[in-house]
Formats: structure tokens, sequence, C-alpha cells
């Protein structure tokens, strides 16, 4: 007889992922098309604001490690109140009386996660309290935040932001309270992947805008490269890091997350902008500019993740990761030097960059005895929808 | 944020990460099904653009000639599991070809269909390339590849060389195209000897159905963005998300942990079953994105259909999953989910006669619909599960 009549959790984390990554894609959108300054410090600042809310959730539920009929609806909740903000989000100087209340909103939602989370299991008590307030303290000035003028607003979420963080940056130990660094290496593994499947739908919307014969099928081919290139790279070794290393560094693993998920976006967006220049109102400083500092970010993150590992090919690898993120920068200031070359020309140069590190790092570490597993027992590891 | 643990007792890979050195098969798994989301999306969006009869069923085609790739894909991981760089590699190229491909048919049939067919005809030869580094690796795998590599060869051919024979051959040669690839799947011994995997199976799918659930409304809210907000129905947005959650719920409260149960017929009806249920979801997304656009414009009132077909498609296929799954309350959920498919139409009707112009008002209809299905099929479940634990105790 079947027990279960309502959908297993991983299907809602996968749903929730889905959510959150879509609604950083909708919202590249609006900088693709009109790539100013202001834009990007907006889009910049919405990116970070979703991103920290994704992982608060995730690590809450982490350490809760049950399901509950409401946190689910809870979460359920932060959903939609993420799409009414999103549909919300027209821009930096539009429409933020809605956008503020929304997200104040959504870390009312999450406030109500950690309340129910230590009822749930008294030992996150502490844990959590210390959030229940940051959570309230950050809503209460995003609520506000309409009231300031345009863009001025910025600072004021850049406040909330540091509220809502604050407990993070304490020294207390999750040590007792039931952390699963595989559950939450995974679900970061699995953001990272839906960043880099979402970026296929930004570039591929944006190639539709044209017919192929007059599209720059080469910076689509590029692209493409350049996003295998990272999927290779991210799951060759991030998420078996992420499980092997220690307290601080777990920390610091998670963080690194934050710089490398811009990075993809910004990937995204650098593409789109080379596939149709015109859409975007852009030019080839743009593009490749974007292009150059968002493949850069995606090295160093990658670097500062294999330093963390500390050993022997980590440090090789990371060495490797930095040696190329500099050179993409060379390639940006010889291009610039140039008087900026051809779209086209910086995509490939970038994929072929990408590729080339990809086989190098596939080289350079000795191949790891893999600890020898029952076959049968397989599918039992894969248990999730459910 | 606080992030910190001790480190684990022991070094073991995790589903997602595999073997340091090469990405694992989840991971693989999880991007080749954003990738196919991603080209259906990409061919939804032409078709909202361009509503027309002839890139309807041209859409059709290409959904369903790539959803069958990617089922043969997934039935073949699911066979074997052993991945090596080479079988990667395939997969990335595969991978490469729908997104191009994906571009190219999104342009309409009238533009540049003709590279849609060899680059699919290409794509079957990647999947018959997969089949065979697989029955090399593994000779278990032999009597399955072998006869399917060949039917894909022949599949292929006739695929690709659709525009050449003619502007609407494809007509022709596509569906017979898919009905040979099919055909081994519709013998006697259709795995030759091979055991599948079944909660692997049910797990993909399940992967699969949520990925175009969230792609929803990754659609709507691109639609969404091609205007200000007060042109915008709200109303619409928040109903077309509780019909897309709606749809979630009544799926994975069921189908993935029952999945196929009722042998060789009852996992090939399973699995094609799913495929109307996949369209559906696309029609649900180029619904919903019609309806949040509609508010304060002249829509037609055929334009109701966008979403009110695709809705009974999705009911259709839940009647059928429920009914497959043959449980003890498997008939009166399906029945609920008959009735409400019968009530779509009804919805339909009397919103488009009380105003023909206006799709807010079907949103939500058929988003209390959706929620009162849930309701219903969860109270009737709810209530043989006390039944049955009652007759235990």
């Amino acid at each position: 007889m079947l027990k279960r009549r309502t959908p297993a959790p991983a299907a809602l984390e996968l749903l929730y992922d889905l959510f959150f990554v879509a609604a950083v894609v909708v919202l590249s959108f609006g900088y693709s098309h009109d790539p100013t300054l202001e834009n990007l410090a907006w889009i910049g600042m919405v990116f970070i604001l979703i991103w920290a809310v994704w992982v608060a959730t995730t690590l809450v539920l982490n350490l809760l490690g049950r399901d509950s009929a409401v946190i689910r609806t809870l979460v359920i909740g932060q959903i939609l109140l993420l799409i009414a903000a999103v549909s919300a989000a027209d821009g930096v100087y539009d429409h933020t009386l809605l956008t503020g209340p929304l997200y104040s909103a959504t870390l009312l939602l999450l406030a109500g996660i950690h309340w129910k989370a230590q009822q749930l299991k008294p030992e996150l008590r502490s844990f959590s309290i210390i959030r229940i307030w940051a959570c309230l303290a950050a809503a209460l000035v995003f609520a506000f935040s309409p009231w300031y003028p345009d863009p001025g607003y910025l600072l004021l979420w850049l406040l909330g932001l540091i509220l809502l963080i604050s407990p993070g940056l304490q020294t207390q130990s999750l040590k007792g309270l039931g952390l699963d660094t595989k559950k939450l290496a995974e679900r970061l593994g699995i953001f990272t992947v839906i960043m880099l499947g979402e970026s296929f739908v930004k570039t591929s919307l944006t190639a539709t805008e044209s017919e192929v014969v007059g599209l720059e099928i080469e910076c689509v081919l590029g692209t493409i490269m350049i996003v295998l290139s990272i999927w290779w790279l991210y799951f060759a070794n991030v998420p078996a890091e992420g499980e092997v290393t220690g307290r601080t560094a777990h920390r610091f693993w998670t963080i690194v997350h934050l710089p490398l998920h811009i990075g993809i976006a910004g990937i995204a967006v650098g593409a789109t902008m080379a596939i149709l220049p015109n859409a975007s109102h852009t030019d080839e400083a743009n593009s490749t500019w974007t292009l150059v500092i968002s493949v850069g970010l995606v090295f160093i993150s990658f670097a500062a993740i294999e330093f963390l590992a500390n050993d022997r090919d980590s440090r090789r690898a990371g060495t490797l990761f930095l040696g190329a993120a500099m050179l993409s920068g060379v390639f940006g200031i010889f291009s610039a030097w140039q008087d900026y070359v051809d779209s086209q020309i910086a995509t490939l140069v970038l994929a072929g960059l990408m590729v080339l590190v990809v086989c190098c790092e596939h080289f350079l570490r000795q191949p790891e005895e893999q600890p020898k597993q029952n076959p049968e027992e397989q599918p039992e590891q894969e248990h999730s929808l459910s | 944020m606080t992030v910190s643990s001790d480190p684990p007792p022991q070094n073991l890979p995790s589903t997602v990460a595999g073997l340091v050195g090469a990405p694992g098969p989840i991971a693989l798994e999880l991007f080749y099904d954003l990738i196919f989301v991603a080209a259906v999306v990409v061919l939804s969006d032409s078709y909202s653009h361009h509503p027309t009869a002839h890139n309807l069923f041209w859409l059709i085609s290409v959904f369903a000639v790539i959803w069958l790739i990617w089922m043969q894909t997934s039935l073949l991981f699911n066979l074997d599991r052993e991945q090596n760089n080479l079988m990667r590699a395939l997969v990335l190229g595969q991978m490469l070809l729908i997104i191009l491909l994906s571009i190219s048919a999104a342009d309409d049939l009238e533009s540049h269909s003709r590279l849609v067919g060899p680059l699919l005809g290409l794509t079957l030869l990647l999947v018959s390339a997969m089949l065979a580094v697989s029955a090399r690796g593994n000779p278990k795998m032999a009597g399955y590849t072998r006869i399917r590599i060949r039917y894909f060869v022949v599949a292929a051919a006739l695929i690709a060389c659709a525009p050449r024979v003619g502007e609407n051959a494809f007509l022709v040669l596509w569906p017979l195209g898919f009905l040979i690839v099919l055909a081994p799947s519709l013998r006697s011994d259709p795995l030759s000897g091979q055991t599948i995997k079944t909660h692997h199976l049910v797990e993909r799918f399940g992967a699969f159905t949520v990925i175009m659930l969230g792609e929803t409304f990754v659609k709507t809210a691109l639609t969404a963005t091609e205007y200000d907000m007060k042109g915008l129905s709200v109303i619409s947005l928040i109903a077309n998300f509780v019909i897309v959650f709606a749809i979630w719920w009544l799926y994975f409260s069921n189908a993935p942990a029952v999945g196929p149960t009722a042998g060789r017929g009852g996992h090939n009806t399973w699995m094609l079953t799913h495929l109307p249920l996949h369209l559906s979801i696309v029609g649900v997304a180029v619904g919903a994105a019609l309806a949040t656009n509609s508010f304060g414009k002249e829509v037609p009132s055929s334009a109701a259909l966008y979403l009110s077909l695709p809705l009974c498609g999705v009911l259709v296929s839940m009647v059928v999953l429920e009914l497959l799954s043959g449980q003890a309350h498997s008939k009166r959920v399906a029945g609920i989910f008959a009735a409400a498919c019968i009530c779509v139409p009804v919805a339909t009707i009397a919103t488009v006669a009380i105003s023909s112009n206006e799709l807010r008002g079907l949103s939500v209809l058929l988003a209390a619909l959706m929620v009162s299905t849930v309701i219903g099929s969860n109270s009737v479940r709810s209530k043989v599960a006390k039944q049955a634990e009652g007759t235990r105790s």
C-alpha cells in the first residue's frame, strides 16, 4: 500500500531550485537588452538577494532533515512571492514599489520556516532564533524601501542584505545540528547544473530572435563549448571536494558558489550580447568585457575551491585555473588595445581557452581509486523524487 | 551564511559528484534533461510568436522526435550505468546538436527547416554510436543494442532525407522514422534479456517532468518581461502558477511513487503516456504566457483554447497513468481526473460566453478547478489509505 499521498521532498526541492534559477535568468534578460552600469548594479543586487534566500532556505531544510506540511506550504509560498517579485522587477527605475515589499514577504516566510524548524527540532533553537530576528529586521528594511528615492533604495537593500547574512558571519559551529554535507553539496551541484542549463535557454532564445543565417553561429557554438566546459570542470571535482572539506572551509566552499553562479549568468548575458548585438543595444567592448570578466570569475571560483582541498593535485589544478583567469584578462586587454576584436573571435578564443583548461586539468590529475560499491546498492543511493 | 560541519566519517562520492576526475551519471543526466527541456522552451517560444496550425504541426513533429531520442538515451542510461569518457563525449555532442536543431526549428517551416531533418538524423546516429559503445564495454548489452543500431540508422536516413524529398515530406517520413525507432521496444522481448531499473526510470521521467514544469515559469515570466507590469495580468500570473503547481502535485503525489507496474506493455504505455503529458505541459506554458499578457488587449475568443486544450491533455494523461498504477483507489482518482477534464471545456465555454476577449477569468476558473482536483484526489487517496490501515489493525 502506498503511504505517501503528497509529492516527495526531493520533487519540491528540484522545483524550488528550478524556479530560483529561472528567476535569475528572467532578471538577466533586462540587463542583456539594456546593459548600463545602473542595471548591472540592480541585477547584481537582486541576484545576491535571491541567492541568499536560496542558500538560507536550503541550509535550514538540510539541518531539519525532515518533511512537514507547514514547511512545504511556506516553501511554496516563497516560490509564489518570488515569481511576483521577478515579474514586478522591470528594471532599476521601475516598479521598485512592489519588489521590495514582495522580497520582504519572502523573508517573513523564511523566518516562518526557521520558526517551524526549531519547533520540530529543538536542537536548532539557537541557530534559528537569531536568524528569525535577522529575517524580521531585514524584512522591515525591504518593506520600507519603496519610500526611498530611486535608485538610492539599493543602499537600503544592501543594509537589508547585511542584516540577513549577519548571523552567518558568527563562528557558531553546526557540529551536532546534523548538517548533511553530502546533501548540501548535491543541492549546490543541482543548482549549478540548472544555472548552466538555463544559460542554454537564454542563449538559444536570443538566437531564435533572428534566423539561423543571420546569426553569429560561431558565437552560439563558442558559448555552448564554454558552458559544457564549465559543467565538466565543476562536476569533475567540486561536489566531491565539498564533501571532504572541514568546518570553516565548508562555509567558504558554499560562498564561493556565489561568484561562480554570477560568472555563469554573466557568460549567458555576454553570449546574448555577442550573438545579437543589435537587439542588446550594445557594442563589441561590452560583450567582450562581460564574457572576459565572467570567464575569469568562473576560473577564480574554481581555483578557490581547488586551493581549499589543499592536496598536491588540487594545488596544481588551482594554479592552472588562476593561470587561465589571467590569460582571459590578458585577452581582454589585448582586445581593448586592438580596439576590440569581433565578438565571434572573442567567444571562440574564450571557448578554446576553456576546452584547453579541461584537457589540461583532466591529464593533470592522478586517477583516484574509487571505493568499491555493490552495483545493486546504486539505485538505493539515487532515491530522491519518489 | 554559516555553513560548517566536521568532515564526514567516510569519503564516499555523492550521487552528483560520482568519480573524482569525471562528472558522475546523475550530473550528466540532469544536464541532459535540462538541455532537452531548453530546446522545448525555444520551440514553444517560436510558436507563441507565430501561432499558426502549420507551425503547430511542425513543432509537435520536432518535439515528438526529440522526445523519442531523449527516451531512448534514458533507457540506455538505465540499462547500462557505466559511462566512460567516449560515452560522455557522445552525450555532449547530442546536446550540442539538439540546441542547434531547436534554434533552427524555431525559424519555422518555411525557413531553415531543411537543416532540422539532417540534424535530427545526426542525433539519431549519435544515439546509435552510444549503443555501440555500450555494447563494446558491456557484452551483455549486445542483444539489446544490435537491433536498435540497425533500426536507428534506417530511421536517421529517413528523417535526414525528408527535406530533400519535398517541403512536406516530413509529414510522412518523420512518423515513419518515429515508428522505426520505436519498433524494437514493441517486440515480445524488447530488452533482450536486460532488466530495466524501474526506480531509475521513474526518477528520470519525474525529473524531466518537473524540469518541464519549471520551464513553464521561465516561459511565462520571460513573456511577462516583454511588457511593463501594468500591461500584465497579475491575477492570471498567479492563477497560472497555481495551475502549474497543481499539475506538479497531481503527478508527484502518485506517478513517481508507483511507476509502471503492469509488466512489459505497462512499461511501454507508461513511458509513452509521458509524451502527450509533456507536450500538454508545453501547451499550458504557451497558454499561460498568452493569458498573462492578455490584460487590456483584444484577444480572439479562440485564444481560450490555448489554455484549456493542453490542460485537458494533461488530465487525460494523468487518467492513463493513474489507471496503469493499478492501485485500490486508482479508478476513483482517475474518475476525478476525467470529471475535471470534462469540466475544462465547460468552464472555457462559460467564460468565453461571458467575456470573449478576457482570459483572466478563465485562468482563475481553471486554477480553481485544478485545486479542487488536487483536493478531491488527495481525499480519496487518504480515505483509501485509512481504510487499509483500519483493515490491517
